[in-house]
Parts: structure tokens; C-alpha cells; sequence
């Protein structure tokens, strides 16, 4: 009750100032929570992914013809290798392996016309790696008609039971389509396990129209409307259950050193995270500065409470009060401004997606949000705490010497 | 002995340009029940003598005895100790928090020490009432006088039953009829049995102090 009573004098009675205070905190913990956003969604859908996708992606091996990347092959006109594949699958300890790609579709619908990215997955890749739909939100397909699911994202243009015409890649001859259900999960990633929020992208999962029921959506490739599109020759190799993965690794990689290169997905997806972190490196920095903006804004912020209160903690020193004490408290009244200032952060973040960044769909920052501002908040307060006591110990000294209120 | 200073010396800032050699080789010994005055011009090393004898401030070198406690030795922990029970210390801004009553700033050493709200209620409003000014109680401090403040902030000082009262410039901002007011009252504290220690640049106050001392660049000097 004491304490309670010492804490209550430490407030400041400039109502403007403590708010502002609060004000400014509110908006780092809004602030960090949005930038945690994007990783913890990425998280997240890897989360769901692995549990959901009965796959071992660590004995995963990715084949790419001579590069880690297709787009880094000018030249080479990527074409279906089904003899590479028959090879990698005929290779003593392979259990599967997982064809899928990438394209891009325009769509006319209504008039208009829509730029779509759509996934076409071999029938085994749809095996191992089915698309999860949203319950409740599929229809019967038709026959002539390709079977289309969507994410949420893409739906708002391409309402279930949409009939539509799509040409992929802008060329050939359209493809009559029937948008048959949403998806509901995350999305696995043409031939890595990098998932992609399936909330985010404009992307349709193609479905084969013969399919019985949805359970394995993907674009099965299906020569009847696709005869044109080549396939990709990248793709993820799987062992069969119970071989000695590393011999299997180095006896395939042997194997097909004269088609391309082979590697681990754990080391081609660091690889492709490095190029990609390389790529977006002023979006880095600004992230940086942005992290740096939040770390300074919390100290500021406690280095100023410590600051305006110099003469109330010489006057509590006089009454007999402690350093440890008073650092505690001090400690205390942070953290309970902390915790008002995080309520009122993680009830507006959501606003604040919407209206301040433009984030269109900003699911609640989880764990790793939780995580980061407080730990955040935890690192920088006891720094600027222990910092400006040291200063807020001189301030007293020079405050106790001086006259006058 | 309540107080023995053995050749106490305080440098602000040693070895720097700004170093300030704020007291030179003090020496006093202070009896239970003595009232003594520290007579000295602005920037003499009042206050920082004060501060010393409070354990507000720590001496650069010399030795520094309250009772039996090695005042440079002794923790945090025991120096508030000390200024919670038995130093009560008036500042020379008077340190009051000007936005709380009169009633709360004299119960602030009781609520740190962990005395009940009750008690410290009925104890503050005892040592106010003993001031004179028990009618000030439910005031805030930013509405009262200068020689009001002076009255609240001995009344702090004294909630805990302190056997030293420390006062610095406790008249430095009244008028020569609060002066007197507020002498007659130390005088007759320190007739039952309190110990104090003014400092001050007034004459008036020297003289009315039984034992005087004049303090010069630091340096210590008995006068009377
Ligand atoms: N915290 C500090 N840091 C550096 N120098 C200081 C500090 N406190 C006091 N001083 C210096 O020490 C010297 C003595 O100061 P002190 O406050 O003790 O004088 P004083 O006699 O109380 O003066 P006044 O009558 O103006 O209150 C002065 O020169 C002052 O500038
Ligand atoms: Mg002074």
C-alpha cells in the first residue's frame, strides 16, 4: 500500500506530459507490432505448413537445372525433362518427386481483364502437398471447365461460382474456368517449403476438372488444357521413408551432376533468403532505422521519466528512501505504463494497419510480437533506467543544491 | 558524541577543470543536545557540509562518525536508515513536493519507512499541530508562504522523533519577523533535547545559536 502511495507521488501531475509520454509509447509498441507482422506471419503459415504437409522438408533435396535459380538462366528455355525426372525418381532410395511452377495468367471476366499468378502442381506434388480449402466454401466443378480455387485475397474479384476465361501467360489459347472454392490454409511454395500467406496474394490454385472431391486441390497438370505450357525442371526430391539420407544425397548427387545441381532445401532456401534479403536491401535498412527509431523512442521515453522526476527522488532520498528502492519503483511505474501503453497498442495496431501503413489485412501480432516489444521494452528499460539514474542521481545532487522550487 | 568530523574534505569533479575543493580539513564534534549555527557567504560549503552529515553526500577524504556508524563505510541501506529515524533534514529549498498537501509531505519518511496510513496520519498531524500549523494540514504546499514551507518541511524532519534536526538557510527566504518566529521555535525544540545544526548567512541567526562556527572557502573555523 506504501509502495503504492510512493508510486503515486512519482507520477508527474502535468497530465499533458505523462500522456504524451503514454502517447508516444503506445505508438512504438503499434510501431513494433507492425513490423513484426510480416515475419510472424511467415512463422505462422510455416508452422501450419509443417503440420499440416506430412513431409520431412530436412531430407528434402531440390534439383535445378545448373543454377540455384531459374531465373538465373537466361538462355536455357525451360522445358519438360521428363527423362531427368524418370532418372532422379528411378534413383535407388528416392520416394518421390514434386513438379510444380509458378505462372501468371491474364483473366477476362465482366469486360475487364485481372493479372493472376497461379501454381500448377504435378499430381504427386498435389499429393504430398494438398491445398487446404476453406469448409464449407467449394461447389461442384463442370465438365469443360477447368476447376479454379482462390485464395481469400483473390476472391473479392473471383467469387466462388465465377465462370471465367484465362489465358496463362498472356498467350495461347484462353481456358474456359470455374472458380469451385476458396483456400483456406497456407500455400506451399512452387518447389520449396517457403510458404506464402495465402491471404496476401492474387494467387489461384488450379484444380483438375475430373477431380472428385477438393481434398487435393493444386493444379494438377492436365495436358487437356495446358498442352503448351512447358514444365519446369526444378524440383523437390524426396527420399523413401527410412534410407540413410546422406548416402542417398551423395549417390543421386552423382548421378545428376550432367543435368544440374542439386542441393539441400534447408541450404537453397537459405541461399534464396540471402539473394532476397540482398535484393531488398533499402527495405532492410529502413527496417533498421525503423528498429533503431522504436529502441531510441523507448528509451527516450524512459530516460525522460527518470529525468522529470530527478527532483522528486532527491526529495524521497531526503525521507530516507533507498537507490535499490527507488530504482524498483521507478522500474515499477515504467512497467506499469509499459503494460497501459502495450493494452493500448495491440487494441489500436489493427487500426493503425489500416489507416496509417495501408496494410490491408493485419492479423493480431502473436507471440513473437508479445516477444519483441516486450523484449524489447525490457532490454531498453533496464538501460535507460540504470542509465538515467546515474544522470538522475546528478540531477538530484545539483537539484538538492539549488534554491527555490 | 553524536557527531565527530576528523579532517573531512570534499572535492566536486576531481582532476577536472571545473574541480571545486568545497571543504578543507573539517573538523567538529557535535554533543547530544548542542544548537549550533554555520555562519558563511554563498559558495562557502554550507549545504556541502550539511549533505555530508546527512549521508547525502559522501566525503572525499577524513573520517565522518554518527554514534557509532562510519558514516564513509556504512551502505545506502543504513544511511536512509539513519534519515528516516534518527536525521531529519531540512534543505534549503525546503525538497517539498509542491503539488502534495502539507499533511502528505510530513507523512512521506513514515510511508517509506512502512509505518500504517493511520499512525502516519495521527503522527503527522501531532508534529504539525507542535509547528503551529495543523490548520495548513489539508493545504497544498505550492499555496503556502515561504515561512509556511519552513514550518511543514521542519515538521517532515521531525515525524520520525530525529535526534539531529539539519537545517540549511532555514531562513534564507523569510523576513526578519518569520526569522524570529522560526528561531524561537528551534530554540525551544532544541530546550527538549533535539540537536541542530543551522547553517545560514545571517547575523541575526549566528547570534541567537549558542555555539557559532564560520565556515570560508571550505574551512571550518569555531567562533564562539
Ligand atoms: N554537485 C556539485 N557539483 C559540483 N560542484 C558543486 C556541487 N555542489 C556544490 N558545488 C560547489 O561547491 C561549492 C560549495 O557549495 P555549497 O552549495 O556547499 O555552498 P553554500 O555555502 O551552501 O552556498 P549558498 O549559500 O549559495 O547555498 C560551490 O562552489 C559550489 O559551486
Ligand atoms: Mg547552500
Amino acid at each position: 500500500m506504501n509502495t503504492l502511495r510512493i508510486m503515486n507521488k512519482l507520477r508527474s501531475r502535468g497530465f499533458l506530459r505523462e500522456f504524451f509520454l503514454l502517447a508516444t509509447l503506445t505508438l512504438m509498441v503499434i510501431f513494433t507490432n507492425i513490423l513484426m507482422e510480416p515475419l510472424e506471419t511467415y512463422l505462422d503459415t510455416k508452422r501450419e505448413l509443417e503440420r499440416d504437409i506430412p513431409v520431412d522438408f530436412d531430407a528434402a533435396l531440390r534439383f535445378s537445372p545448373t543454377a540455384w535459380y531459374l531465373w538465373e538462366m537466361p538462355e536455357a528455355e525451360p522445358e519438360y525433362h521428363p527423362e531427368i525426372h524418370e532418372a532422379l525418381r528411378a534413383h535407388p532410395g528416392t520416394g518421390a518427386v514434386l513438379e510444380s511452377r509458378q505462372e501468371s495468367a491474364h483473366c477476362a471476366l465482366g469486360g475487364g481483364t485481372y493479372n493472376f499468378d497461379f501454381i500448377l502442381y504435378s499430381r504427386e506434388y498435389a499429393r504430398y502437398m494438398p491445398l487446404k480449402l476453406r469448409e464449407g466454401s467449394e461447389i461442384q466443378g463442370e465438365e469443360g471447365r477447368l476447376s479454379v480455387v482462390v485464395t481469400e485475397a483473390a476472391s473479392r474479384s473471383l467469387p466462388v461460382g465465377t465462370r471465367f476465361e484465362m489465358c496463362p501467360n498472356g498467350e495461347g489459347a484462353p481456358v474456359p474456368c470455374l472458380v469451385v472454392g476458396i483456400i483456406g490454409g497456407a500455400i506451399p511454395g512452387a518447389d520449396t517449403h517457403q510458404p506464402s500467406d495465402s491471404a496476401e496474394f492474387d494467387l489461384i490454385g488450379l484444380t483438375a476438372s475430373n477431380h472428385p472431391d477438393f481434398a487435393l486441390v493444386a493444379a494438377v497438370y492436365d495436358p487437356a488444357f495446358f498442352d503448351e505450357v512447358p514444365w519446369d525442371p526444378a524440383a523437390l526430391v524426396l527420399p523413401e521413408e527410412g534410407v540413410d539420407v546422406s548416402a542417398w544425397w551423395e549417390s543421386l548427387g552423382q548421378e545428376t551432376a550432367q543435368w544440374g545441381q542439386l542441393r539441400s532445401l534447408t541450404e537453397y532456401e537459405r541461399a534464396a533468403l540471402e539473394t532476397t534479403l540482398s535484393e531488398n536491401l533499402s527495405e532492410e535498412l529502413n527496417f533498421i532505422l525503423l528498429s533503431l527509431i522504436a529502441v531510441f523512442g523507448y528509451g527516450a521515453y524512459l530516460f525522460l521519466s527518470v529525468r522529470v522526476r530527478a527532483r522528486k527522488f532527491a526529495v524521497l532520498s531526503v525521507a530516507g528512501m533507498t537507490r535499490g528502492r527507488m530504482f524498483a519503483l521507478n522500474m515499477g511505474f515504467n512497467l506499469g505504463i509499459y503494460l497501459l501503453a502495450a493494452g493500448l497498442g495491440w487494441i489500436l495496431t489493427p487500426w493503425a494497419a489500416k489507416c496509417l501503413v495501408q496494410m490491408d489485412r493485419y492479423r493480431s501480432a502473436g507471440v513473437l510480437g508479445a516477444l519483441c516489444t516486450g523484449g524489447l521494452f525490457l532490454m531498453t528499460l533496464l538501460m535507460s533506467t540504470a542509465a538515467s539514474l546515474v544522470q538522475g542521481r546528478r540531477a538530484a545532487a545539483i537539484t538538492l543544491y539549488r534554491k527555490g522550487d | 558524541m553524536l557527531i565527530t568530523l576528523k579532517d573531512v574534505s570534499k572535492t566536486y569533479d576531481p582532476g577536472r577543470e571545473t574541480e571545486v575543493r568545497a571543504l578543507r580539513g573539517v573538523d567538529l564534534e557535535v554533543k547530544e543536545g548542542d544548537f549550533i549555527s554555520v555562519t558563511g557567504p554563498s559558495g562557502s560549503g554550507k549545504s556541502t557540509l550539511l549533505h555530508i552529515l546527512a549521508g547525502l553526500d559522501t566525503p572525499t577524504s577524513g573520517a565522518y562518525f554518527f554514534e557509532n556508524t562510519d558514516m564513509t563505510r556504512a551502505s545506502d541501506r543504513a544511511k536512509c536508515a539513519l534519515r528516516r529515524r534518527q536525521i531529519g533534514v531540512v534543505l534549503q529549498d525546503f525538497g517539498l513536493l509542491g503539488d502534495d498537501t502539507a499533511l502528505e509531505n510530513v507523512c512521506l519518511p513514515l510511508t517509506v519507512d512502512g509505518v500504517s496510513r493511520k499512525k502516519a496520519v495521527a503522527r503527522a498531524r501531532e508534529v504539525l499541530e507542535r509547528m503551529g500549523i495543523a490548520d495548513l494540514a489539508g493545504k497544498k504546499v505550492n499555496a503556502l508562504s515561504g515561512g509556511q514551507r519552513q514550518r511543514v518541511a521542519a515538521a517532515r524532519a521531525l515525524s520520525q522523533n530525529a535526534k539531529l534536526l539539519l537545517a540549511d538557510e532555514p531562513t534564507g527566504a523569510l523576513d526578519s519577523q518569520n526569522t524570529e518566529a522560526l528561531m524561537d521555535l528551534l530554540e525551544s525544540l532544541n530546550r527538549s533535547g533535539l540537536t541542530i545544526i543551522v547553517s545560514t548567512h545571517n547575523p541575526t541567526v549566528s547570534l541567537r545559536a549558542p555555539v557559532s562556527y564560520s565556515i570560508m572557502d571550505g574551512v571550518l573555523k569555531r567562533e564562539r
